[in-house]
């Protein structure tokens, strides 16, 4: 029995390590609040519980949202981002929310746009939350990636903001 | 005595029958053997298995666990080998084989040079671009769609802090292709073509960009919603 134990043991560990890399790949949900603003001229963004909102009631809030790239392959192999998705509150009636999903890398002295998940929009308006899906993202291993968003501002006494995002390898 | 005889004999007999179900999965019986008395079998049998055999499993293990890292080194080896020889020979295809003496496969290290990371890159590019390029000449060039992006851009351009001047712009059916110059300004100042694309022009579907900050060129591949780019994506 205790023998039987160990075996069982040890071939969980080694399933364990061997599927440690997959582990590592999954989906990764980040909070509003690890948004960048554009400029310093921008909107800075208010903090609710870690979500960001636009109390600007003139102005756009842009931002940028990193995602974490966990590199598994060969500087230039593909190492695609298979998803990735952000929460948006849109209260504004007349102007939408917009966000689009990328990955950058320099070389040298140029800088490539090396893919891209497509650019999303919110509809309608109200306190709930949108979730804008981006399609996959083009990546290899030396490439980083954020998704970048324009709020609208605030108005009749609502701002627009951002939940969360995620990005899934 | 009788009493101690039959006793003998049932341990002796459990010792044995315990020796023989060991010895179907381990060598712990060969430590086991070398004792002679019933007690003595029940006794080292127990020892044998909790210290002997603790210490075999997890020297296996250990040893498991060392060719598993090791694999993993090998792929991985076996993997930045086929890349540099892959980028090889798509240079040489290129007309471009600019690898040196150096950049032997054998002297592979662990992190790629900036050179080498420079070749990858520009090989990657010209591949993907050569794909798209190659799908737009197969496309009928829209004239309408032409002129509705130009005017977007124009537009868009105008909201912007991007000093780009338009230097061509054509559109096959699904693709548009934007070539521009960045007037002035360094690496931070440049043109952030996403921001210009997504943000201020509302562009939907994925593009790829190039800008290059020592001539101020600006390529940008730009394509209509829907379109996959991996599949203008080089085998990697």
């Amino acid at each position: 029995m205790f023998y039987s134990r160990k075996i069982i043991t040890l071939i969980i560990a080694i399933f364990g390590i061997l599927n440690a890399s997959q582990a590592l790949a999954g989906k990764t949900i980040y909070p509003g609040s690890m948004c960048v603003k554009w400029t310093a001229s921008d909107p800075t963004p208010r903090l609710s519980s870690s979500r960001i909102f636009n109390d600007s009631t003139s102005r756009w809030m842009r931002v940028d949202c990193p995602v974490l790239h966990q590199h598994f392959g060969g500087v230039f192999q593909n190492d695609d981002m298979d998803d990735s998705d952000i929460g948006i509150i849109d209260a504004n009636t007349s102007a939408n929310a917009r966000c689009w999903s990328v990955s950058k890398d320099q070389v040298g002295s140029s800088v490539y746009t090396r893919g891209s998940g497509g650019a999303r929009s919110s509809t309608g308006f109200g306190n709930h939350e949108q979730n804008l899906d981006f399609a996959r993202t083009n990546h290899n291993g030396a490439s980083w990636a954020y998704i970048g968003c324009t709020i609208p501002p605030r108005q009749n006494g609502q701002s627009s903001g951002i939940t969360y995002y995620s990005g899934q390898e | 005595m009788k009493l101690k005889i039959t006793y003998s004999l049932l341990f002796g007999s459990l010792g044995i029958l315990t020796i023989y179900l060991l010895s179907l999965d381990s060598d712990v019986v060969k430590g086991i053997l070398s004792t002679s008395s019933s007690s003595a079998i029940n006794a080292s049998a127990k020892s044998s298995y909790s210290v002997n055999d603790n210490d075999d499993i997890e020297e296996k293990f250990v040893k498991i666990i060392n060719s598993i890292g090791q694999l993993q080194k090998n792929i991985e080896n076996q993997d930045k080998k086929f890349q540099i020889q892959l980028a090889r020979l798509k240079s040489t295809q290129l007309g471009e084989d600019n690898f040196s003496e150096n950049n032997e496969i054998e002297e592979v290290d662990e992190n790629f040079t900036a050179q080498e990371k420079e070749e990858q890159s520009n090989a990657w590019y010209k591949n993907q671009t050569d794909a798209i390029e190659s799908a737009m000449a197969s496309e009928k060039i829209d004239d309408k769609w032409t002129e509705d992006t130009q005017l977007r851009l124009e537009a868009a351009l105008e909201i912007s802090s991007n000093n780009l001047e338009i230097q061509a712009i054509s559109c096959g059916e699904s693709i548009c292709k934007l070539r521009a110059e960045m007037k002035e300004g360094d690496m931070g100042s440049g043109p952030n073509i996403d921001h210009l694309m997504y943000g201020d022009m509302e562009w939907e579907g994925p593009i790829l960009s190039k800008y290059d900050a020592d001539t101020g060129e600006v390529t940008v591949f730009m394509m209509q919603a829907g379109v996959d780019m991996s599949d203008f994506e080089p085998e990697g």
